[in-house]
């Protein structure tokens, strides 16, 4: 069954085919909401939330104006963003004074070597602010505009802050990078 | 030839990123999240609430109820009363005295009808015995002295020829007003409030009597049968120490919140926020239930409604920060003769000016309990004192922000995440009372209140919430 006939069934009430669709995006939405939070089980209610909304909303949505799939990022985007500012009220942005240099070259040599839980992991470590951009720039494909309205801050400091999450992400793949380099040296000595 | 500089972008860790996680798998249980997401979209779940609801007035309710049937050995004058007017079921009545109309010293005599209903009868009634002694024989006689609005009547003692009382009345109908009086000649002690020492007490005589007219069904008085008349405001300790009463009050203060980081990246916010924040108004509504205990003190339940609001500004902010950009700081050329962008940090300067609004409504179900001490000034006004508890059994909280009109509905209120059910409260309040009539009471009073765990419980702070509250209140005896 194809994703539009899933979603008019879902819009009848239907409970199978809401299942169906849970299952197919269920990990998605997973995703998306792990790469804004910290904690698993904070991840898995912003997931529950994701799920109600989309399927309150699931009428508004309008197959002839694109894909089922980047409607449903935007909503859960919204829905998640939604909640971190319920709980704050303001978006903050602390950078280290000291960050290490980085190699740009061996780093997009050895991006490879790094696993995608790994990844996950350090995004997951940056700062609330630097976090929020890198995820909307990044995965969501917002503009800084876009981004300025969504944490309130203006479009050049999403701009520029975009430039030091980078810089931050950097650092922590390449920390990481050192640190499997150093268990592996280990783990042959 | 001259090469053009072409600007190559640096994405490939956009790409990358987006590349990987396409693809990530999570390793979540789906089958058991499913499962969690029906249970929460299940109605029978959101049913939780109403039961701290039915909790909570079962509890009041189960308080009152235990409290209206205790057998309280410090029971007040009023219990006597009801007892002789039992007692008058066993009598019998007469109808065949006379209302006299003095007014122009015009006399007439009307007799009442045999027809007429029992309350409308004029009750000559000997009370031989009661529960608090009484022995006196003695006849009344009410008369009507004025047809006008306002009625006055005079008791004569019959034997006698003499006045035996005398009470005025209002808001009858001169018309239909058709009386009763009821005459008891009781023997009760001289100190009211202490009915244990009744017996023990020197006694004096008093008349004790019912008058009914439409309007006003019936009204307690009291006189000395000799010569002073007791005016009837004498009688209206009887009623106001009854020992049940209801009431409900009206509260308009200010209120004030405390916020505390315990999360982080909020600490700097929040203690900007307590400096902003003005307190603005908080209103409360209150029934409740009170029991008298000893030493003129009172016993206090209620449940009650709050609701609170604030507009919190930013002080408009400029703030200028230190930021790495990326520059191109070296062009590379390969021998093929291809360029690259070596990209380089510098540091500039920027200015941010923040600017925002936001707007909190906070509405509260609560319960409350408290002790009350009474000093009276006079016989009908007096100081109060009291100290309480209070437990928020329900909560809703609602924002919007000015600001970010992406994220919360521009100029609508938003649900906000957090809950605040279960929360204690500690109340004192300081005041005044005045009597009204013979069973109401009227009290205004300077209230606070001071939340004593935190308000924000689901959140990354800690928050607390003060009150100062004016209170006008209006209680009304039930016995």
């Amino acid at each position: 069954m194809d994703t539009r006939d899933l979603v008019k069934y879902c819009i009848q009430g239907n409970k199978e085919a809401e299942n169906r669709l849970f299952m197919r995006y269920g990990n998605k939405v997973y995703t998306i909401c792990l790469r804004y939070v910290r904690q698993k089980p904070d991840a898995k209610d912003l997931m529950q939330e994701c799920f109600i909304s989309l399927f309150k909303n699931l009428s508004k949505y309008d197959a002839e104006k694109g894909a089922f799939e980047g409607w449903m990022y935007r909503v859960c985007t919204n829905v998640v963003l939604k909640k971190i500012r319920k709980k704050k009220n303001s978006i903050s942005f602390v950078f280290p004074d000291i960050l290490p240099e980085i190699s740009e070259k061996l780093l997009k040599e050895d991006f490879d070597e790094i696993s995608t839980e790994v990844l996950l992991k350090t995004i997951q470590e940056l700062p609330e602010g630097y976090r929020q951009i890198i995820n909307l720039h990044i995965f969501e494909g917002l503009k800084h505009t876009e981004i300025a309205n969504c944490l309130g801050i203006s479009a050049s400091t999403s701009r520029s802050q975009y430039g030091r999450a980078k810089k931050l992400l950097k650092a922590g793949l390449e920390n990481q990078i050192a640190k499997k380099i150093n268990n592996e040296e280990r783990r042959l000595a | 030839m001259q090469r053009r500089l072409t600007m190559k972008k640096d994405d490939w860790l956009k790409e990358k990123l987006v590349e990987r996680f396409d693809a990530f798998d999570s390793g979540l249980d789906l089958d058991q999240a499913w499962q969690e997401l029906e249970e929460r979209r299940n109605p029978k779940q959101k049913r939780r609430g109403f039961i701290y609801w039915i909790l909570g007035i079962g509890f009041l309710g189960g308080l009152m109820f235990t409290f209206w049937n205790k057998d309280n050995s410090a029971a007040s004058l009023s219990e006597t009363i009801q007892v002789v007017e039992e007692n008058r079921e066993d009598l019998e009545f007469t109808n065949q005295k006379e209302i006299l109309l003095i007014e122009n010293t015009k006399e007439e005599t009307v007799v009442v009808d045999e027809s007429t209903e029992r309350k409308n009868r004029i009750i000559l009634k000997t009370q031989t015995q009661n529960t608090i002694g009484t022995q006196k024989k003695q006849n009344l006689e009410l008369a009507n002295t004025n047809l006008n609005e306002r009625f006055s009547y005079l008791l004569n003692d019959i034997n006698t020829g003499s006045i035996a009382a005398t009470l005025n009345m209002t808001e009858a109908n001169a018309t239909t007003a058709k009386a009763k009086a009821e005459k008891e000649d009781i023997i009760i002690a001289e100190t009211f409030a202490e009915r244990n020492s009744v017996f023990q007490e020197k006694k004096i005589p008093i008349v004790i009597g019912n008058l009914g007219i439409q309007k006003v069904e019936s009204l307690v008085f009291s006189g000395d049968k000799k010569e002073n008349l007791v005016p009837p405001a004498i009688v209206r300790p009887l009623k106001i120490s009854a020992g049940h009463s209801f009431g409900f009050n009206f509260a308009y203060g200010k209120h004030k919140r405390t916020m505390l980081a315990i999360g982080e990246d909020v600490t700097e916010l929040i203690a900007n926020r307590n400096l902003q924040e003005s307190p603005l108004d908080a209103i409360e509504l209150n029934i409740f239930y009170r029991k008298r205990m000893p030493w003129t003190s009172y016993l206090e339940f209620g449940i009650g409604f709050m609701q609170t609001s604030y507009l919190f500004e930013d002080q408009t902010q400029t703030v200028s920060y230190n930021l790495l950009e990326d520059q191109i700081t070296e062009v590379h050329n390969f021998p093929d003769g291809t360029q690259e962008n070596i990209l380089g940090s510098i540091f500039e300067k920027e200015t941010v000016t923040r600017d925002s609004k936001f707007y909190q409504n906070f509405r509260q179900l609560h319960l409350n309990t408290s002790l009350g001490k009474e000093i009276g000034i006079n016989e009908s006004t007096g100081l109060l004192f009291s100290a309480g508890l209070e437990y928020s059994l329900f909560s809703q909280i609602e924002g919007v922000s000015f600001a970010n009109s992406e994220i919360l509905s521009y100029g609508s209120l938003d649900k906000l995440g957090y809950k605040s059910e279960g929360v204690f409260a500690g109340l004192l309040g300081l005041g005044v009372y005045g009597r009204i009539g013979s069973a109401n009471k009227i009290e205004l009073s300077l209230a606070a209140k001071q939340s004593l765990n935190n308000y924000s419980k689901n959140t990354g702070f800690s928050e607390s919430r003060s009150h100062v509250f004016a209170k006008l209140s209006f209680v009304r005896s039930i016995n």
